[in-house]
């Protein structure tokens, strides 16, 4: 499970603090964390302890916040630090989708979801479109249970399959790295079981960045695991390390339930 | 065992009387309401609704006209059209002297024929071939030099300046062959010193001076002041100290005027003329039209034999026909072939048409009421007809007429329907605009949109008047106009390139244009279209002017539409901000431009929320008087908007969104509060308000439809 130190990580975080409020208070302090390629990674931490915002960092949908601002260090995704201007957002995100915590599929037909993205950039032709969607749903786990139902709403979809719709709809547009804000809290156990096989035939070719705040899920799909507290980083190793042998005693504390 | 017993039983007392009270007072306040609600509606309803049952389908697509009423004597065997019998039903459902009715054809003699192409006709007959007739007619050109044949009836002696003998004789045979004798005649003219000055004089005055070379300009229309009161005073402004000749008659004039602000007297100069003195012979004569006019004007003694419309020159015409040829009732076609002797008609033929009529007796003397147009028919028919004894079989008695007491509401409506689409279109556009600019763009962020909101949340408390006159003040007198007719009274004007096409004709003559020969100084064709009292000059090029929309539906529905953009756009930034922020994240985390973001995920599920707030600005809309009084709204409008264009589609285009409506809620303030109370006029005001009343609920509910369809679509 180690990995290879001597291939580059495709996200370096580096001593990155960040605050919501123009840099009154940071929300985020002094993170620094890398994630290896093809490999997924998760973050686990008490509500409020901005993994949620680290994740949003990762492809600046924070700049939707008005007020928001970076105070220290930089994000480097495949060696480019992302938040010089001459990196444009709307490229970053084609190359880094995100999966929500609530499923928001569009209130449009399932076919339609699917090739939002895709529609974005431009006239494609029908038979390449409707390729790709099929491919998306395939990888999403979704196209047995959608097949036949492609021009229906979205919406009439079970909560678990909007959720792998959404991941079909990331996928589409081929990202090299997802991220997923706690894609199954949502989510009934069985329903979570299949997103999580999901996730683990999509390390196949992605890079995976997962919020979580299941202990168990993180074990059961991460290979690294940070944990966070009040805005820091306390602990960052390979999962079962972090889980078998904290270093750190509030590591130790959050894992075994101790608080939370 | 009951009252002992029970532990909850009521008790009496002051609080429960102060609740009772309360309770009341609430029911109270309620059912006022709907009392009053009920009330309304109930007048409206009860008086309104037999309105539309009587006068039926014909109350919506009728134009607005006056009402004759007339008494007649008894009389028989009296003439009328069948359709306009059977408004004569309609509107006297229950007199009861009408008898012994019996339909029959009456058979209309006409000619038909053709013009051929290229031919010239005057005016007159021009307008009474599209009388007849399915046609277009577009004026090309007027044609000065198209021969007119005229008849001499006595030996005249004329006397003519060398310059107009040589034209005269140049083109004309007869002419050249009479002996002519060169003479010397003295004239007087008179050095006249104006100085820039504005002051009054007679209109009678004022048309000798036309045709000095003063350069002035002439407040108010001579023709038609000359018309009526020759006397009347008029202002007159000269622009510069100037020296000009006058002619004995003018100066005559101007010393013989009672208007202030003389110059004094002028000094003489005596000029002696070479003249030509000849003899016309009594005879028939061809001369080009221009020529005529001019030996008319100077020779008023010329005895001529009658040609028709000579003020104006013949025109050149193109007609467009729906019908194979043109017709005229036999005796207009006579009359034209013998005005017009130069003519080319072709395939005359006889048409022998006929139209159902009702023949029917009056059995006593009574009075009946039709719309102006029925009226006119049932007079025309019996026109001349007399009875067994001589007396004329329509004995009118009494007549009279109330404005606006008759024919129905489809101009108003029309006029109303289409302010409110244009208005909506242009509302939605710029409120829409504005909502997602502010709600998506620019935040909160800085003092200007702080304003921009605080503006708009005092723009929506403005009383509707004031929109008016704003509107009055914006569109309809300084909006800029792209037009190669500039008006001489714009704000400022600048050449922008050169003009395309000249105006056509009737557009000279409609739009009283000055034809300016290529001066390259925009300010001496205003000069000169000033001094010939002209309204507008055209240069050869075409000017972005700041003119003004004038009283347009187009002004009135950008009037109308600035009225309602607050509400639009309060709602519409509303619904935007009620669209999940799921969609827009999720959206951009694909890949999406801003724009693309808000254009597809956005927008979309923001529009049921924009079409209730639509809903609210088509009823005010719909329902305001006071903003198009003074930019859209006419009182009385003869034509529907759509008749009468011509031209290009563009030119149509422009054309249409140019003319004033009438409209709804104006027109029900014209009958119930400017016309004179009668009893006739008050089946019109109710009927109208029902109408008015049925159409804003019908808005009301197609955009409340369209909503619940959208909503159907679309939810989360
Ligand atoms: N848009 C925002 N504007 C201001 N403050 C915010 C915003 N979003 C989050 N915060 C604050 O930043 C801190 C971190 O929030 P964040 O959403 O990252 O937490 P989290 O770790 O994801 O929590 P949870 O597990 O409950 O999702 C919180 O204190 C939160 O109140
Ligand atoms: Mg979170």
């Amino acid at each position: 499970m180690e990995t290879s130190s001597e291939e580059r990580p495709i996200i370096e975080i580096d001593d990155f603090s960040f605050s919501y409020n123009r840099g009154e208070t940071d929300t985020l302090k002094n993170i620094s964390v890398s994630c290896p390629e093809k490999k997924v990674t998760a973050f686990i931490g008490p509500s409020g302890c901005g993994k949620s915002t680290l994740l949003r960092s990762l492809n600046r949908i924070n700049d939707l916040v008005d007020t928001a601002c970076i105070t220290n260090g930089q994000i480097r995704i495949m060696g480019q630090d992302i938040n010089t201007p001459e990196v444009d957002p709307i490229e970053l995100r084609k190359n880094v989708g995100m999966v929500f915590q609530k499923y928001n599929p569009f209130p449009k037909s399932i076919y339609d979801n699917v090739a939002y993205g895709l529609n974005l950039q431009g006239k494609q032709k029908q038979s390449d479109l409707d390729d790709a969607v099929e491919k998306s749903l395939r990888g999403a786990a979704l196209w047995d249970e959608v097949k036949d139902r492609l021009k229906d709403s979205a919406l009439g979809l079970s909560g678990g399959q909007q959720q792998r719709l959404c991941i079909a709809r990331t996928i589409a547009v081929n990202p090299k790295i997802i991220l997923m804000d706690e894609p199954c809290s949502a989510l009934d156990p069985i329903a979570t079981a299949h997103v999580e096989q999901l996730i683990n035939t999509l390390k196949q070719e992605y890079t995976i960045v997962i919020v979580t705040h299941s202990m168990q899920q993180a074990t059961r799909i991460s290979d690294n695991t940070a944990f966070f507290y009040l805005g820091e980083l306390i602990e960052f190793s390979p999962t079962k390390e972090l889980f078998s042998n904290p270093k750190n005693k509030r590591t130790e504390d959050y894992v075994s339930g101790r608080f939370g | 065992m009951q009252d002992q017993t029970n532990p909850f039983a009521t008790k009496k007392g002051f609080l429960q009387t102060k609740e009772k009270a309360q309770k009341f007072l609430l029911i109270f306040g309620t059912y006022s309401i709907i009392f009053f609600t009920l009330f309304v509606f109930w007048e409206i309803l009860s008086k309104g609704a037999p309105v539309l049952y009587q006068y039926g389908t014909d109350f919506i697509t009728r134009k607005p006209e006056s009402l004759e009423v007339l008494a007649f004597d008894a009389g028989d065997k009296l003439e009328i059209p069948k359709k306009s019998y059977k408004t004569l039903k309609t509107y006297n459902p229950d007199n009861n002297s009408l008898t012994g009715e019996e339909s029959f054809d009456k058979s209309f003699e006409y000619t038909t024929f053709n013009i051929e192409k290229g031919s010239v006709l005057s005016d007159a007959y021009l307008s009474e071939i599209s009388k007849y007739n399915k046609v277009k007619i577009t004026h090309l050109y007027r044609d000065e030099q198209a021969p007119v044949v005229f008849e001499v009836l006595n030996n005249t002696p004329l006397l003519l300046t060398p310059a107009l003998y040589k034209k005269l004789a140049n083109s004309s045979e007869a002419f050249k062959n009479l002996s002519a004798t060169p003479s010397k005649v003295s004239t007087n003219l008179y050095e006249v010193t104006f100085k820039e000055k504005s002051f009054y004089l007679q209109a009678k005055t004022m048309a000798l001076l036309a045709d000095s070379s003063l350069i002035y300009k002439l407040y108010g229309n001579l023709t038609d002041t000359l018309d009526d009161k020759p006397n009347e005073l008029m202002e007159v402004y000269i622009p510069e100290n100037q020296t000009v000749l006058l002619t004995e008659a003018q100066h005559q004039g101007y010393l013989s005027d009672t208007g202030t602000g003389k110059f004094g007297e002028g000094k003489l100069q005596e000029t002696s003329v070479k003249k030509i003195a000849l003899t016309l012979p009594k005879g028939s004569y061809e001369l080009p039209h221009q020529l005529f006019s001019t030996l008319l004007k100077n020779h008023p003694a010329l005895a001529t034999s009658h040609q028709h419309s000579l003020a104006k020159a013949p025109l050149y015409f193109a007609i467009k026909s729906n019908q194979k040829e043109l017709r005229l009732p036999n005796s207009v076609f006579q009359q034209l072939k013998k005005d017009n002797p130069l003519l080319k008609l072709t395939d005359i033929n006889p048409l022998t048409i006929s139209a159902p009529f009702i023949r029917f007796n009056f059995g006593q003397a009574c009075q009946i009421k039709l719309p102006t147009t029925d009226m006119s028919a049932f007079k025309e028919a019996n026109e001349g007809a007399v009875n067994e004894y001589g007396q004329p079989r329509l004995n009118i008695l009494n007549e009279y007429v109330y404005p606006y007491s008759s024919g129905g509401v489809s101009g108003p409506v029309i006029g109303t329907m289409l302010l409110v689409a244009a208005c909506m279109i242009i509302a939605l556009f710029v409120g829409v605009a504005a909502a997602v600019y502010l709600g998506e763009y620019a935040k909160n962020s800085g003092p200007l949109i702080s304003t921009i909101r605080l503006s708009m949340m005092n723009l929506a408390g403005v009383p509707s008047i004031v929109f008016g006159l704003f509107g009055l003040g914006l569109f309809v007198s300084v909006a800029p106009v792209i037009t190669s007719a500039p008006s001489i009274d714009d704000k400022f004007k600048f050449k922008i390139f050169p003009a395309l096409v000249e105006p056509g004709l009737a557009e000279i003559e409609d739009n009283r244009i000055a034809m300016i020969e290529d001066d390259k100084n925009p300010r001496h064709s205003l000069r000169a279209a000033q001094q010939k009292g002209l309204e507008s000059f055209y240069d050869g090029w075409v000017y972005l002017s700041f003119q003004g929309w004038g009283n347009s539906l187009i002004a009135g529905a950008f009037t109308l539409a600035i009225m309602v953009l607050p509400i639009i756009i309060t709602s519409s930034e509303e619904s935007l901000k009620a669209v999940p922020k799921g969609f827009r994240e999720a959206s951009l985390a694909l890949g999406a431009t801003k724009w693309q973001s808000i254009r597809t995920a956005v927008l979309p599920y923001a529009t049921p929320g924009i079409l209730t707030a639509s809903v609210l600005g088509i009823t005010r809309v719909a329902g305001e008087t006071a903003p198009i009084m003074f930019t859209a709204a006419v009182a009385a409008k003869s034509d529907l908007p759509f008749s009468d264009l011509s031209g290009s589609p563009l030119n149509q285009f422009f054309d249409f969104m140019s003319q004033s409506v009438q409209a709804l809620p104006y027109h029900i303030y014209t009958i119930s509060g400017k016309l004179p109370p009668s009893e006739h006029i008050k089946p019109m005001q109710y009927g109208s308000v029902l109408v008015f009343m049925i159409i804003v609920m019908i808005f009301a509910s197609v955009s409340i439809w369209l909503r619940m369809k959208m909503r159907g679509k679309i939810k989360w």
